[in-house]
């Protein structure tokens, strides 16, 4: 797992390609290049944190119908670039969840700010879906009752309730309580309503 | 209608049923002619005997008999002639007033004859005119039909015709609009692909630059960095009006054809060919060609293709114009440089004399579908060919659109 943030570039244009990679090394990136999405998604692609940036117009596959591939695949924030945009082509883009779109010849500060955001998104994305992993990881710690009692804690039902729910005693309730919010590091009765949520709803 | 063309016998039959409207229908009045006439002859016999002319007289019977069949047809004349013998017997021949025939029954016979001949007469000329009349309505009748029945095709067709031109127009518009839509797809594809080759090598030279100026101000500079994302900067530029060129010769791919052409001939043929949209915007059309006019070394198409545009442009632009006529005049012949001049009037909604010479830049319109491409297309042909295309404001109203050409001995 790489720490350098890695942008993915995606162009049939080699001079295009080969630009990119110098500008993109200048700034500190590392650069992956690919004539083609079909030979990006044939490749191994990388774990580290980073983004695509991809040209739209491609001979055979759109670039747009590689749009939905591409990020049920790889899950990386891109960035369209196009020698020949259209207003309808960029809508499209745009509502499919790209960062950016931009027409070529762009100034390289846009594509600068575009990757800056991409891979702040990426980041954003990764540490939720860290923080889900350990919260599930934690879950899975939860014996069977107290899986029971977190859920029906979290639905907003007293002690007294969940003893009659369950045909136990409201003591035994008050220690399977104690112990799952000391198993899920929840600080108090909101942040566990809301690590539910999130495990709920993932 | 076509019922009866097709079934004429039954239209006949149905005029001579009515043929003798005349003739008294009810056997009462036909007697009552009889009786009257016959009443008449013995009045007139009574008045007659004082002239001593012998039986003479009672040859009036005999009007009375012809007279009953003129009136009331052949059944009135036999009512009058046995009427009239009666009368006869017993008013005139001895015995008198007895219907008793003695000593005159030769007389009697005679009169009796005499009676019966006129009778056959006036039946025979009766039928005959009947008859007569009988043809000549019938004859009426079926011109008549005939005439109706080619009134009404002469509608239908009239209502065909119309129909024909109106579909026409309606092709000839859906016609225009499928160029137009057609013209503008090529160009926006063409426009497309031209801007995405020449994009590419843009965006590399701008990416290139980019990279550069950051080696180049960094501490320390690296040069060779900055050197090589110059000299793919240099490739990209070339490579960028590379795609320049090939577009201008996949554009001028063919060789121009150069052929004599006579104009006036290349005029009268644009001219059929507009005919349509000429009656369309009803425009009348005046020419001036001179005669004996030389030829000129030309593409046919592409400068019939001028000409359709220019004609196109005058009938356009008096479109719709009211209370002027709307006409174009077109004439032929040879300016100062001996070259053949061809100019176009019209009386249409003309351009500002300042916008003259922007009507041939490319984009620029003034129709509402147009693309702006007619007249700049037509004068670079036209300069291909070595001649020129301007236009002036006419006078009052319209433009005047000029195009010479050299002879085709001076090309």
């Amino acid at each position: 797992m790489t720490t350098e943030p890695g942008v993915v570039v995606i162009d049939d244009d080699p001079s295009v390609r080969k630009a990119l990679d110098r500008l993109l090394r200048k700034f500190g990136f590392q650069v992956e290049l690919f004539s083609s999405p079909t030979q990006f998604l044939e490749s191994r692609r990388p774990d580290g944190p980073g983004c695509i940036v991809c040209d739209i117009r491609f001979s055979g596959k759109n670039g747009l119908d590689l749009q939905s591939e591409l990020v049920t695949v790889s899950r990386l924030p891109i960035i369209f670039i196009t020698g020949y945009g259209t207003i309808p082509m960029s809508v499209r883009a745009m509502k499919a969840g790209a960062v950016e779109f931009l027409t070529k010849p762009f100034r390289d500060q846009d594509l600068l700010d575009a990757i800056a955001l991409a891979l702040e998104r990426d980041g954003a994305r990764r540490s939720s879906e860290t923080q889900i992993a350990g919260l599930r990881e934690r879950f899975a710690s939860l014996t069977a009752r107290e899986r029971q009692v977190m859920g029906l804690v979290a639905a907003g039902r007293l002690n007294k309730q969940i003893a009659a729910e369950l045909g136990v005693s409201e003591v035994t309730v008050k220690i399977h309580r104690s112990r799952v919010m000391h198993k899920m590091r929840a600080s108090g009765l909101a942040e566990l309503v809301r690590m539910a949520d999130r495990l709920g709803s993932p | 209608m076509s019922r009866d063309i097709e079934d004429p016998t039954m239209s006949d039959e149905r005029a001579a049923t009515f043929s003798l409207p005349q003739v008294p229908r009810f056997w009462i009045a036909r007697w009552g002619w009889a009786v009257a006439f016959t009443a008449a002859a013995l009045a007139a016999t009574f008045l007659l005997h004082g002239l001593e002319i012998g039986r003479a007289e009672l040859f009036v019977f005999c009007l009375a008999v012809m007279a009953s069949v003129w009136s009331g047809g052949i059944e009135a004349g036999i009512v009058a002639a046995v009427l009239s013998t009666l009368a006869v017997d017993y008013f005139w021949l001895p015995p008198i007033y007895s219907l008793n025939l003695d000593t005159e029954l030769p007389a009697f016979a005679a009169f009796v004859l005499v009676g019966l001949m006129s009778l056959g007469l006036s039946i025979q000329r009766l039928r005959a005119e009947s008859a007569l009349r009988r043809e000549r309505n019938t004859l009426e009748a079926r011109v008549r039909r005939r005439t109706l029945a080619l009134e009404r095709a002469n509608d239908a067709l009239r209502a065909e015709n119309a129909e024909r031109q109106r579909t026409e127009q309606a092709l000839s518009e859906m016609e225009a609009d499928f160029a137009r839509v057609h013209r503008l797809m090529t160009m926006s594809e063409l426009t497309a692909s031209i801007a995405h080759e020449i994009n590419q090598p843009l965006a590399a030279i701008v990416i290139n630059g980019a990279a550069a100026l950051r080696s180049l101000t960094q501490h320390p500079p690296d040069f060779a960095e900055a050197g090589e994302a110059l000299s793919e900067m240099v490739c990209d530029a070339n490579r960028a009006s590379g795609v320049i060129e090939r577009v201008r010769a996949l554009l001028n791919s063919d060789a121009p054809e150069r052929v004599p052409l006579d104009l006036n001939d290349a005029i009268a043929d644009v001219l059929a060919l507009s005919g349509r949209a000429i009656e369309g915007a009803a425009v009348s059309v005046l020419t001036e060609l001179a005669a004996g006019l030389p030829p000129v070394s030309a593409d046919p198409v592409l400068l019939r293709q001028v000409l359709m545009n220019l004609i196109t442009n005058a009938v356009e632009a008096m479109r719709g114009i009211e209370g002027r006529p709307r006409a174009m005049t077109m004439r032929t012949g040879c300016d100062r440089r001996n070259r053949i001049l061809i100019t176009l009037e019209d009386t249409g909604i003309g351009v500002d004399a300042a916008d003259v010479d922007r009507i041939f830049d490319r984009f620029y319109t003034t129709k509402a579908g147009g693309i702006g491409m007619g007249l700049a297309i037509s004068r670079s042909i036209v300069e291909d060919h070595g001649g020129a295309l301007w236009a002036s404001p006419g006078v009052p109203h319209g433009m005047v659109f000029h195009l010479a050409l050299p002879l085709e001995a001076d090309t």
